[in-house]
């Protein structure tokens, strides 16, 4: 009987400390309320994006106009596609939401008229035979004066064997070609490594700052990003950087940074931007949404989010097109010639 | 002064306590067995503290939610494991343990959007309490004293993508209260239950609870943004953006354990732990409670 008492006392001494945790936690916000869902997705992008100065966004604009197309009641999907529309309001391929059943997208390629045709380079370019190192798709062109590297994404595995082996493979040309165009990004460590090869010294590329405050201009000092030399090979002749509206985020940074390198010419159009370095969150009812904390500086203090602009645009035509002709390829190699 | 009690009476084990022998025998096997606390040497006598080695596993029920990145409270199992040094008597108790948790937890509403992610945690504790005389008596042993506190956790959820990643470290100082009551079975018992009968010899227990609130709170975490800028300016520092802020939030922790010993020395603790804490300051905040229930062998090595 003692044991049974003493342990009645134990056990009744346990959900006194679970009843004390409400000290600790605030109240459960998960909640499937279209209203409470909207008013926390729109504070948060209200407190932490880092574009609403610079593109000139009158969110509580925006806050008005959606949240009248919020009731009580709706679906689910119609809640996703009134936050959805919302942060297409933000216009930046940086910004979605997720829930299981969709993704909202900001389409930054329609921006600008397509560009590039990988089908026309295999065609009429490259051999039938051309390499593939880890990312880069390459061969010579132009009877083997001109070395063309194709990066269609960052996948953060670049490495110095992969550009070791391609710059040393072009050592010889009289310049090369970096293809760009429809690179959505990805890992931004790739974005170093690539540079590494193009740069003999610590070279100051651009400026980055952080978000530090739920004021629109509320962000902490400027840091550099700098390349610094890596891997065995240099290529320091001719580099032709070419690029469209589907060049975005970790392709937008490399356009970025390499036009402060003296041998580099961008060419195509526009990118689609995406210079700021998206984070992640979650809202009362789960879904996931993500927006840009940084914004990037070139060292002008330009801020190009917008898009990074060529040095020469370039627009793919469509007679060339058809005659198995890529406009931007050949006004790059008119440059390397020059 | 009290000293491990030595049972006089061979045990007679019944069948229905075949799992309390398993444990017993792993007990079995001390580091050094002894029951003395007093060494004697040529012209002295010294008195030296018992000392034993702690080594533990159970499960630990967590919650947390971190405002940074979610307003969900997630919880969850995970499995703990823990070593420490014990040092104890009557009079001054001390010890320091390492203690590892991990498991995985999900936000718990909404099955449709359930997006669950890993916690592992590291805690460092060394604690020391001094008896009040006073308050204490054969029965009842009061002490009070402090204990510091290193806790670390690594949070990772893909789910949250590039926020997925969470590491921050909490160092507190605990004013510390303990108050063990002394069980021990004194004198030889005949029992029985249903149809078998079984003897109950004497034996050293105790029950105690250790109440320890934060004097002092410091952590370690991330700021405003919550992601450092350290993945587009190429210099990969996980800490970028940290902030380090003392006197921050409130914690507070809690002991039950019933401690049964054997004639050699060594003894079988079984343990209900909480821990909770909560950070302050003008950043979004992190709130994170943790049940244990832990089984932990102690071998005597002095």
């Amino acid at each position: 009987m003692i044991i049974m008492k003493r342990i009645t006392l134990v056990l009744l001494f346990i959900p006194v400390l679970f009843s004390c945790e409400t000290l600790f936690f605030e109240k459960d916000m998960e909640s499937r309320n279209p209203k409470e869902n909207f008013e926390y997705l729109w504070k948060e992008c209200n407190e932490k994006y880092a574009y609403m100065s610079y593109k000139q966004i009158n969110w509580n604009e925006v806050h008005d106009e959606y949240a009248a197309k919020i009731y009580d009641g709706m679906s689910d999907d119609s809640l996703f596609s009134v936050l959805g529309n919302m942060l297409n309001k933000l216009r930046d391929g940086h910004v979605n939401l997720k829930s299981k059943f969709n993704v909202s997208h900001y389409n930054i390629q329609k921006l600008g008229p397509e560009n590039f045709n990988f089908r026309l380079i295999e065609d009429h370019y490259l051999p039938d035979d051309y390499y593939v190192s880890g990312p880069f798709i390459h061969d010579f062109i132009s009877n083997n004066k001109v070395g063309y590297i194709r990066l269609s994404s960052f996948p953060g595995t670049i490495s110095n064997d992969n550009l070791d082996f391609v710059l040393a493979r072009y050592a010889n040309t009289q310049g090369i070609i970096l293809d760009l165009r429809e690179n959505g990004g990805g890992a931004t460590s790739d974005v170093f490594d690539l540079i590494g090869h193009f740069v003999t010294a610590k070279t100051h590329l651009y400026d980055s700052r952080l978000k530090s405050g739920s004021g629109f201009n509320d962000f902490k000092e400027t840091e550099a990003g700098y390349a610094e030399p890596r891997g065995k090979s240099r290529y320091l002749k001719k580099i032709m950087l070419l690029t469209d509206r589907g060049t975005f985020s970790a392709g937008s940074f490399t356009t970025l940074a390499m036009k402060e390198l003296p041998n580099v010419t961008v060419l195509g159009d526009t990118t689609g931007g995406g210079l700021g370095l998206p984070n992640g969150g979650q809202l009362p009812n789960g879904w996931i949404y993500r927006f840009s904390i940084t914004q990037t500086l070139d060292l002008a203090g330009n801020n190009y989010e917008s898009g990074v602009p060529p040095d020469i645009r370039v627009i793919l035509n469509n007679e060339d097109r058809n005659r198995g002709v890529d406009t931007v390829i050949e006004r790059a190699l008119a440059e390397i010639y020059k | 002064m009290d000293l491990i009690y030595i049972p006089l009476l061979p045990i007679n084990k019944p069948d229905f306590v075949k799992m309390k022998i398993l444990f017993t025998l792993l007990l079995l096997l001390p580091i050094q067995i002894s029951a003395q606390e007093v060494i004697q040497t040529d012209t002295t006598t010294k008195y030296v503290r018992p000392k034993y080695y702690e080594l533990g596993a159970g499960f630990n029920f967590s919650t947390f939610r971190d405002f940074a990145t979610s307003p969900l409270i997630y919880s969850g199992l995970g499995g703990q494991f823990v070593l420490g040094i014990l040092r104890k008597d009557n009079q001054i108790e001390s010890n320091f343990t390492v203690r590892f948790s991990s498991g995985v937890y999900t936000n718990s509403n909404y099955p449709d959007e359930r997006t669950p992610g890993s916690v592992s945690a590291v805690f460092l504790n060394y604690g020391r309490l001094y008896r009040i005389s006073s308050l204490s008596s054969d029965k009842w042993n009061f002490k009070v004293g402090g204990k510091i506190d290193l806790t670390g956790n690594l949070r990772q959820n893909q789910y949250l993508l590039n926020s997925g990643v969470g590491v921050e470290s909490f160092q507190t100082l605990f004013a510390s209260v303990k108050v063990t009551r002394d069980i021990s079975r004194k004198t030889f018992k005949e029992k029985k239950f249903l149809f078998f009968r079984y003897k109950r010899v004497p034996q050293k227990r105790e029950l105690s609870f250790q109440l320890n609130p934060s004097v002092i709170n410091n952590t370690f975490r991330n700021g405003y943004a919550y992601i450092g800028q350290s993945g587009v300016t190429g210099t990969n520092n996980l800490f970028d953006d940290y902030k380090f802020s003392t006197f921050s939030g409130f914690r507070i922790n809690t002991a039950l354990d019933y401690t049964r010993y054997l004639k050699n020395g060594n003894g079988i603790k079984f343990s209900y732990l909480w821990d909770a804490y909560k950070t302050g300051g003008s950043l979004p905040k992190f709130e994170m409670s943790h049940h244990i229930v832990q089984v932990a062998l102690l071998f005597r090595v002095k």
